[in-house]
């Protein structure tokens, strides 16, 4: 029980958020995907989704690139290697914390 | 949480099987290989067609498996990625390939000295094979969790050795266990396709972000 507080306060609140942390576990996992897996995946709506996503690409986290697949526009996302960066070490934090408390 | 992650993770892995393309493409390949083993066990030796097929061998191999891997992206495009979104994996680690390809390397080598040194180990290639199969798909179904893949691992094994103990003739025998296991692999990926399509019948329109 030698836990660092301000390990915790370090925590970043960004990815923290239980929808966005889903979306960033999932592309942790692969090279790209589109918004219909993503909405799938997470069950989110598309404005949630869609608004989650914004919030991440601000941060540099993730990148997004839209394309078109035939006539259908097509979403594709992909982890960049900030977003990479920042989910090691936010799983790190987080194995501190659980091992300390 | 850590496990929690580690379950959307797998998850994803798992949509790669969901639509079951993946093992209707290794079991045709099995298929292709059974008529192999087949042809050579039939053929006389010596014969044009049986020469042309065994100097064909490497060609006929990496045609199948280049061919299988065309065919499951186009299906994938077509009818996976429409339904339920598409995902693209990454390729594996250079380190990665360089343990693959020694493991590889290495089966085939200790193998070779295995049938050199002791002829009548010719009788155990069945059973090799579907342990090699076996661990192969044993592999996947721990990194994917489908129990489907635990229970084709199994059925290799025990279908290389029963193979084996039967003591057929080596090409024969290899050609019942591809077939074999070529069917399963078929009935399997087609059934899991079945119940995807079912699942997903009609396409979901992406939604730009």
């Amino acid at each position: 029980m030698n836990l660092d507080p301000r390990k915790v306060a370090e925590v970043d609140r960004l990815i923290h958020e239980p929808a966005r942390l889903m979306i960033i576990t999932i592309l942790s996992a692969v090279k790209s995907a589109d918004f219909l897996f993503l909405q799938r995946e997470t069950g989110l709506t598309k404005g949630n989704l869609s608004s989650h996503l914004s919030k991440l690409e601000a941060a540099g986290y993730i990148k997004i690139q839209k394309t078109y697949r035939g006539k259908i526009p097509l979403t594709v996302c992909s982890l960049s290697n900030t977003g990479r960066k920042a989910f090691q070490e936010y799983r790190d934090q987080l194995k501190y914390i659980v091992e300390n408390t | 949480m850590n496990d929690d992650l580690n379950q959307v993770t797998r998850r994803v892995r798992q949509y790669w099987f969901a639509d079951g393309l993946a093992e209707l493409s290794v079991g045709g390949a099995f298929i292709v290989l059974g008529l192999y083993f087949y042809l050579q066990s039939t053929l006389p030796s010596g014969s044009l067609v049986l020469l042309t097929i065994q100097a064909g061998f490497v060609v006929l191999l990496f045609g199948v498996i280049f061919l299988s891997r065309y065919l499951v992206s186009k299906f994938k495009a077509r009818l996976t990625f429409p339904r339920t979104g598409y995902v693209s994996y990454n390729r594996a680690s250079k380190k990665q390939r360089i343990v693959s390809a020694g493991t590889a390397i290495l089966i085939v080598a200790l193998n070779l000295a295995l049938f050199l040194n002791t002829p009548l180990s010719l009788n155990w290639i069945p059973a090799i094979t579907g342990l090699i199969v076996g661990i192969v798909w044993l592999i996947s179904a721990i990194r994917v969790g489908l129990i489907r893949f635990y229970l084709q691992s199994i059925l290799s094994l025990l279908l290389g050795v029963g193979l084996s103990l039967a003591r057929l003739e080596t090409y024969q025998s290899l050609a019942v266990y591809y077939a074999a296991m070529g069917i399963v692999l078929l009935i399997s990926g087609g059934v899991t396709l079945a119940k995807y399509l079912r699942q997903y019948p009609t396409s979901e329109n992406d939604s730009p972000a």
